[in-house]
């Protein structure tokens, strides 16, 4: 019995034990199930599972930060943008395609037949018309037609046309900087969209603002151009006036602050409106910083600020003009309009713009210092302007020079230069000779602050205050005795140099016949000027070809209605001051 | 006795009145502290809904104001003005001796 109990025993322990082990191997391997399965979802799948909670409470928020602007040097807008919209087809959708079809293009302006094919289509989408006029637009809506849908779409507008266009230049069909301001600041100025996501209720309403959104503008920046509406506004209208009176190809007009080097104004002729560019690029291209001539006599004045700044010469120094002929190696130099004359003192010769007295000052000078002279005014480099597509101009190295360069460069042959350069040079004249570097951009906006200004800067000192002083006195000369008559401002004492330079034709040896380029550069008041101006008139073919005669009326009406505007009064103007109360 | 009874009686009554003093305190409280965790997230619902039709009338008054900016802009353009000046107003730049500058004094 005992054995049995025994015996017995043991069975139902060791039944108990297999049937605890069995049940401690399900429970192990039900909870390593759990264990696993919470591993797959928390981990493995967390993403997922996160994402479609977030689609259910929460809702993307477009955001969008449009194109930056660009103002003129008081803020007033040259480039904006306009919301526009585009018109898209569902073919499916639409009841009558074919009527459908003639009513969009009628309203649209657009060949039915075109329209037709693009309804036809089998696409779930079609592109009907970009950017659509908004007049057009609301008729289009009036009409209520089925699967016409209409997109948001900005479009960048300037509001003043055809002003200062070469500067600010124009943008594509997506909004891309192609030209100019536009396309010099593109990645400033470049429009945003993003997206940020946002909680919503059962009614897709929102119920919570991330407030990292507030304030956001993006990386845009609106660009603030130192150029004046006004002043450009004058610039361009008495340049284009002048260009039409004399027949001429085009004309180009810089107005600049001579002591801080600020662009006030950079106008080519013809002009074009970029809100309709056209298809002719000659007209997009901004000659006055783009475009390099032979400069003729405006030149001289570069010459004679050498000779004196390196006291070679003085003013009153006088050169034997050799009666109009005078020969260098097997070149014979004559002067214009088959002048003689005879001595000259520095001041006469470029009073009266003389290309004997010119070649013999130079040849006083030397090759040498005059050519580094030239570097250091600027030529044959870029000046660094916040414009693209400027051009170098043509200085040649010393060691290229031939027996007559040092001649042909003394009165503005052989050498090319932009108008930029050239008004760059005379400012340093006229400001005390401090090269300054031509300033475009005045300022960058962000978030309607200013968050940076473009502070002048000066390259380097060129000529000495002393030279600078003496030049003022000479080319104070040119207006009063010499060849620029017309550029004469009643009650203001101005200073320049006229120019008139026979045209090349690259790839065309020598000089086209009867054709010119006629200039004025100049500043005024001359004694404290407020402004430098140059203006060149390219291919005058009627009434006169000599820069004194077509450029200088120009210049001078230019700077008449400036100084008005600026403020600055002239000795023959009546001045009240008033006491405010 | 029945002094002494009504002497226990009120005497019963404050631990009585005590208890649901705490009791209604208490909930009081947990009243308040669920008020104080709700409130803020009403409140922010509340401002969310405001916010954003304020944002819709803001965005709409923006697009008016751009729109008319530019109008402005635009009809300030100088060779329209000068057109206008010229051709429908009959104006013609000042003479010598017809411009006489004034300064204010400030």
């Amino acid at each position: 019995m005992f054995k049995f109990k025994k015996h017995s025993n043991s069975v139902f322990h060791k039944g108990v034990k297999t049937r605890l082990l069995f049940v401690s191997v399900l429970l192990t391997l039900f909870g390593a199930g759990l264990i696993i399965r919470l591993f797959y979802l928390q981990v493995v799948k967390h993403d997922y599972y996160v994402n479609l909670s977030e689609d259910q409470y929460l809702k993307k928020m477009p955001m969008d930060f449009e194109r930056g602007e660009i103002l003129d040097r008081n803020q007033n807008v040259l480039a904006a943008n306009i919301d526009m919209k585009s018109v898209y087809v569902e073919p499916l959708k639409l009841l009558d395609p074919k009527k459908s079809a003639h009513a969009i293009a009628s309203v649209l302006g657009l060949d039915s037949d075109e329209v037709i094919r693009k309804v036809s289509s089998t696409n779930r989408k079609i592109l009907i018309q970009r950017k659509s006029p908004p007049a057009k637009m609301n008729q289009l809506k009036a009409l209520g037609l089925p699967g016409v849908i209409f997109e948001k779409e900005q479009k960048r507008f300037y509001p003043k046309r055809e002003l200062a266009s070469q500067v600010l230049g124009f943008v594509g069909t997506e909004n891309q900087g192609l030209a100019g301001a536009e396309y010099h600041y593109r990645k400033l100025l470049r429009g945003e969209s993003s997206s940020t996501r946002v909680a919503i209720d059962g009614e897709g309403r929102t119920i919570r603002i991330p407030s990292s959104i507030y304030g956001q503008t993006g990386k845009i920046h609106d660009v603030v151009l130192t150029i004046d509406e006004v002043v450009q506004f004058i610039a361009e209208y008495h340049l284009k006036k002048q260009v039409e009176k004399h027949k001429a190809r085009k004309g180009i007009a810089i107005v600049m602050e001579p002591h801080t080097g600020e662009i006030y104004a950079m106008a080519s002729v013809p002009l074009f409106n970029p809100n309709n560019f056209g298809r002719d690029p000659k007209r997009w291209i901004n000659h006055a910083i783009a475009s390099a001539y032979e400069p003729g006599s405006i030149f001289k004045p570069i010459l004679a600020a050498a000779a004196l700044d390196a006291q070679i010469v003085d003013t009153h120094t006088q050169f034997d003009c050799e009666n109009g002929r005078y020969k260098v190696g097997r070149k014979t130099i004559g002067e214009a309009s088959n002048h003689k004359f005879g001595l000259l003192t520095v001041k006469d010769i470029i009073a009266k713009s003389s290309n004997i007295g010119s070649v013999k000052i130079a040849e006083k000078l030397g090759s040498r210092t005059y050519h580094d002279y030239i570097r250091r005014f600027g030529f044959g480099k870029k000046s660094g302007i916040d414009l693209s597509g400027e051009a170098r101009g043509k200085v040649h190295p010393l060691a290229v020079w031939k027996e007559q360069s040092l001649a042909s460069v003394s009165f503005g042959q052989e050498i090319s230069v932009t108008p930029l350069q050239m008004i760059t040079a005379i400012s340093a004249i006229a400001n005390g000779g401090n090269l300054m570097k031509p300033q475009i951009t005045k300022a960058l906006i962000r978030n309607d602050k200013i968050v940076k200004t473009f502070k002048p800067e000066a390259i380097r000192q060129v000529i000495s205050q002393e030279t600078s002083r003496k030049m003022i006195e000479i080319m104070e000369a040119v207006i009063t005795d010499g060849t620029a008559e017309e550029a004469a401002l009643k009650g203001f004492e101005v200073a320049g140099k006229t120019g008139t330079a026979q045209m090349t034709k690259e790839g065309v040896p020598g000089y086209i016949k009867d054709s010119y380029l006629a200039s004025f550069v100049g500043f005024a008041p001359s004694k404290a000027p407020k402004l430098a101006i140059l203006v060149m008139i390219d291919t005058p073919t009627e009434g006169g070809h000599y820069g004194g005669q077509v450029a200088a009326p120009a210049f001078r009406e230019i700077a008449k209605e400036t100084l008005r505007y600026m403020n600055v009064t002239s000795s023959k103007e009546r001045v009240f001051i008033l006491d405010h109360a | 006795m029945s002094n002494s009874n009504s002497k226990n009686n009120k005497q019963k009554r404050p631990e009585i009145s005590g208890d649901i003093r705490i009791a209604i305190f208490s909930s009081i409280l947990l009243l308040i502290g669920a008020l104080a965790c709700v409130w803020p997230n009403v409140t922010m619902v509340e401002l969310a809904y405001k916010h954003q039709s304020l944002d819709k009338e803001n965005k709409k008054l923006m697009k008016e104001r751009r729109l008319l900016r530019v109008e402005k802009e635009s009809l300030q353009s100088l060779f329209r003005v000068n057109a206008i000046a010229k051709e429908s107003l009959n104006l013609k730049p000042p003479r010598e001796g017809q411009v006489v500058t004034v300064f204010l004094k400030h």
